[in-house]
């Protein structure tokens, strides 16, 4: 769309897809609770969006690293109920918020397309 | 008098006042204008046909990138829209003009 | 990483939890069970969790992330070595020669410790689809 700026649309989209792809990784550790080894994986969100913010170009996926300084089980397991509760409900938040902010991009342009009304 | 009258180069002259170059060109930019538009309208809705076919499928497609693709192709359908009848009233405020 | 994928990641570890309180059931069940079609006490099992290989979508695994979303299933339901125990009453119809019957080595307090921590799991687990599915519904509020 040349003739409109959609760099904010832009923007907010790959905001969600970093926030659906860390839910996906909450997913996967809290999968993952019970298994004999696993370690919890995370991304540094705060930093990730930031790139994203610097360069909204397309950008490489984010990175995804172990999480340190958890409890370790005797089976080597170091998921942590309480820490990946937390997550999921703020990673729901997050993205509920980018929802939003979409509509009300979407509103806004359609309103200057036609003329308000 | 009738010398000075003969005298003048008419050929050369325009009536209309405006040059014959210059009248063909806002028609055809408006043309130019639209079409772009419609293409444009059209690779959109092509990209959110297929980002929801994916979704559909479980080829891994983002949803909230084919809803994302929806609105642009709908956007980008509104502004075509609006340039069409900005043309057509701009055309008929033309034609009502009376010379 | 869609939602519709992450919602079947969370699916297939509910079903490895269940799979795990059937057998910790199972094992209360037998505690006491001195004879099996088998012969010989009932032995007690436990399930082996595995995180999945990264198969994804038959797609290439390109970045990070697809690597890093697995989910879990259950890989084997093994019995456990411990030996029997040994406890005597020659009265009991499975007495051996010397009086002992053999007994599951199984410790009620241990399996229900197990099975809180399965119901828990499955909570979390539960609380994760519950999200991605608010996620998948939120996302269609685009179209207003």
């Amino acid at each position: 769309m040349s003739a409109v700026d959609t760099t904010r649309i832009d923007l907010l989209e790959h905001f969600l897809d970093l926030t659906s792809s860390r839910h996906g990784l909450i997913a996967s550790n809290i999968s993952n609770i019970d298994t004999p080894g696993y370690r919890t994986r995370d991304m540094d969100f705060r930093a990730e969006v930031m790139k994203l913010v610097k360069s909204p170009e397309q950008t490489p996926g984010p990175m995804v690293k172990e999480v340190g300084g958890l409890m370790e089980r005797p089976d080597g397991n170091n998921v942590s109920l309480d820490r990946e509760g937390l997550l999921l409900a703020q990673t729901q938040l997050q993205y509920r918020m980018g929802i939003q902010l979409i509509k009300e991009e979407i509103h806004r342009i359609e309103m200057a397309i036609n003329d308000g009304k | 008098m009738s010398n000075s009258i003969q005298g003048l180069p008419l050929t050369n002259v325009d009536i209309t006042g405006v040059n014959p170059a210059q009248a063909a060109e806002p028609s055809t930019g408006f043309t130019d204008l639209l079409q772009k538009a419609v293409q444009q309208v059209d690779g959109l809705q092509n990209q959110a046909q297929t980002k929801i076919t994916d979704v559909v499928k479980g080829n891994g497609g983002d949803l909230h990138s084919a809803m994302i693709a929806v609105e642009k192709a709908d956007l980008s359908f509104q502004l075509m829209l609006q340039v069409r009848n900005k043309i057509v009233a701009a055309y008929q405020e033309v034609s009502r003009m009376n010379f | 990483m869609d939602l519709f994928s992450i919602l079947d990641l969370s699916g297939h570890a509910l079903t490895a939890e269940r799979q795990r309180a059937e057998v910790v059931t199972a094992n209360l069940a037998n505690a006491e069970t001195t004879r099996t079609p088998e012969g010989g006490p009932y032995v007690r099992k436990h399930v082996l969790f595995e995180t999945d290989v990264p198969g994804g979508f038959g797609g290439a695994l390109n970045s990070a992330i697809e690597r890093s979303t697995r989910g879990v299933h259950v890989s084997a339901v093994v019995p456990d070595q411990t030996p029997p125990i040994k406890r005597f009453d020659p009265g009991h119809p499975d007495a051996d020669a010397s009086g002992f019957v053999s007994l599951p080595a199984i410790n009620p307090t241990e399996e229900m410790v197990d099975l809180m921590s399965a119901v828990r799991s499955y909570q979390l687990n539960t609380a994760a689809i519950a999200a991605t599915k608010s996620m998948i519904v939120q996302s269609l509020e685009i179209l207003r």
